[in-house]
C-alpha cells in the first residue's frame, strides 16, 4: 500500500510520501509537506521514501499537529516557485502559529519540541522553544518550578549558598 | 523504511533528570534546553535565577560556552541599560537604574581592583575607557565592567603632539562631568551559577 501510494501523485503532479508515527499510525502527505522536515527532504534526495518513512519516537497525536502544521505551511513554502500552491495566506499562516502554541500544554509542548528537533523542522522548533521561553520568563525559580514540575534538588544549604552569590536578584 | 543518522538542528544528548515523575522539561536533551535558554531576555536577574531552579539548569548555564553565545545573542536584542558611571570621587563610580531585580549593585561594577583616580571617558561595545591624568605617564585603559579586567592598557597617544602637550581635562573632557550608561547588552552581565567572578564572553 504503501509503494502504491508513493507511486501516487497529487493534481499539482507532486509525489506522495507515507509517514509512520511509533504507534502505527499512518500520514499521506505531499512531498512538498514532507520537504519542510529536513530529516524527510534529506530521504527524499536519497529516494528513500518508497516504503514510507517509520518514526520511531514520535506519536501518532504529536505527528498530527506535525503534519498539520507542515500542510498550512507548505504553501509558503512553495509560494516563492508556484503561486498555485500559496493558498494559506501570511495573516492566516499567523493566527494559526499563534493558535497552535498557545492551545499547548506542558507535556505537549515539549513533545512536539521533541519531534520537531528529530525531524529537523527549524520554524516549528524555533516557534515551541520561544512558548517555553515565555514561559520561563520573568518567574522566579520557584514559580519556574511550579510551573514545569521540576524537583529541587538543592540541599537548603545550597540554595542558600547559591542566593548568597547574587542576592540582589532574587530582591522582590 | 527508518530513517537515517540526522543531523538535526540540535546534538542531542541523554537527558538527566529523575524524580518520581520527571518534569515535562527532562524528556528535551541538553541542547534543546540550552538552546530555549539562550532565547530568554538578557535582564540581568534571568541567569540568577535559572541557576536556582535545580542542578541541571544551574549546570547549563554556567557553562562559559553557554555564557558567550548568551551575550552574543543579547546584543542582538534589547540593551536593558543597567546603570552610568560618573566622575565624582565621593560616592561609587556606578549608580544602578533597574528596578530590583534587576537592579545590580553599584559593588559590582568596583574600581577597586585598580588603584588611582580613574577618570570615564565613555563607553562603548560593553567596554568603558578611563584615563588616569594624575598619575605620572597618564594612563588609558579599556576595562571591562562585568569581569573587572582591563581588556587593554595602552599608553596615551603621546607621540602626537597636541596630546602630548594639552592638559589632561580638557584633552579627556571635563572629568567631574563625564557619565556613561552602563554598558548592554554587548555586557550584559553574566552572573555565573557557580559564583565565581563575572567572566568574560565574546571575545
Amino acid at each position: 500500500m504503501a509503494a502504491a501510494a508513493a507511486e501516487a501523485t497529487t493534481d499539482g503532479g507532486g509525489k506522495m510520501i507515507i509517514l509512520i508515527s511509533a504507534d502505527g499510525k499512518r500520514f499521506e502527505v505531499t512531498e512538498a509537506v514532507a520537504s519542510q522536515s529536513q530529516l524527510i527532504s534529506n530521504m527524499i534526495e536519497d529516494d528513500c521514501t518508497e516504503n514510507g518513512v517509520r518514526l520511531p519516537n514520535v506519536d501518532g497525536d504529536i505527528l498530527t499537529m506535525v503534519v498539520d502544521y507542515c500542510n498550512m505551511h507548505a504553501g509558503d513554502a512553495a509560494a516563492a516557485g508556484d503561486t498555485m500552491k500559496a493558498s494559506s495566506t501570511e495573516e492566516e499562516l499567523k493566527k494559526f502559529d499563534a493558535e497552535l502554541v498557545q492551545a499547548l500544554e506542558n507535556p505537549v509542548l515539549f513533545k512536539l519540541i521533541l519531534a520537531a528537533n528529530f525531524l529537523n523542522i527549524k520554524s516549528l522548533l524555533d516557534m515551541t522553544c520561544q512558548r517555553v521561553a515565555d514561559m520561563m520568563s520573568g518567574k522566579t525559580p520557584e514559580q519556574m518550578r511550579e510551573t514545569f514540575s521540576i524537583e529541587n534538588d538543592f540541599t537548603p544549604e545550597e540554595e542558600a549558598a547559591i542566593r548568597q552569590e547574587n542576592a540582589w536578584a532574587f530582591d522582590d | 523504511m527508518d530513517p537515517p543518522p540526522v543531523s538535526s538542528p540540535f546534538r542531542r544528548r541523554r537527558l538527566g533528570d529523575a524524580g518520581d515523575e520527571p518534569s515535562p522539561v527532562s524528556i528535551l536533551p541538553d541542547d534543546v534546553l540550552t538552546e530555549i535558554l539562550h532565547i530568554l531576555p538578557p535582564d540581568p536577574s534571568s541567569l540568577p535565577c535559572l541557576s536556582l531552579v535545580c542542578k541541571r539548569w544551574r549546570r547549563l548555564v554556567s557553562d562559559p560556552a553557554f555564557h558567550r553565545r548568551f551575550h552574543s545573542h543579547a546584543r542582538r536584542r534589547r540593551a536593558p541599560l543597567l546603570g552610568f558611571f560618573h566622575n565624582s570621587f565621593n560616592v561609587p563610580c556606578f549608580v544602578p537604574t533597574g528596578r530590583a531585580p534587576d537592579r545590580v549593585p553599584a559593588e559590582a561594577f568596583s574600581l577597586r581592583r585598580h588603584p588611582g583616580r580613574w577618570l570615564f571617558l565613555g563607553c562603548r561595545g560593553g567596554r568603558a575607557l578611563l584615563a588616569s591624568p594624575f598619575s605620572v605617564c597618564r594612563l588609558l585603559m579599556v576595562w571591562d565592567p562585568l569581569s573587572g579586567e582591563p581588556c587593554s592598557a595602552a599608553p596615551p597617544c603621546s607621540a602626537t603632539p597636541a596630546s602630548a602637550t594639552a592638559p589632561p581635562h580638557s584633552a579627556w573632557s571635563s572629568p567631574s562631568s563625564t557619565s556613561a550608561a552602563a554598558p548592554a547588552p554587548a555586557s550584559t552581565p553574566r552572573f555565573p551559577a557557580n559564583g565565581a567572578r563575572w567572566s568574560v564572553g565574546g571575545r
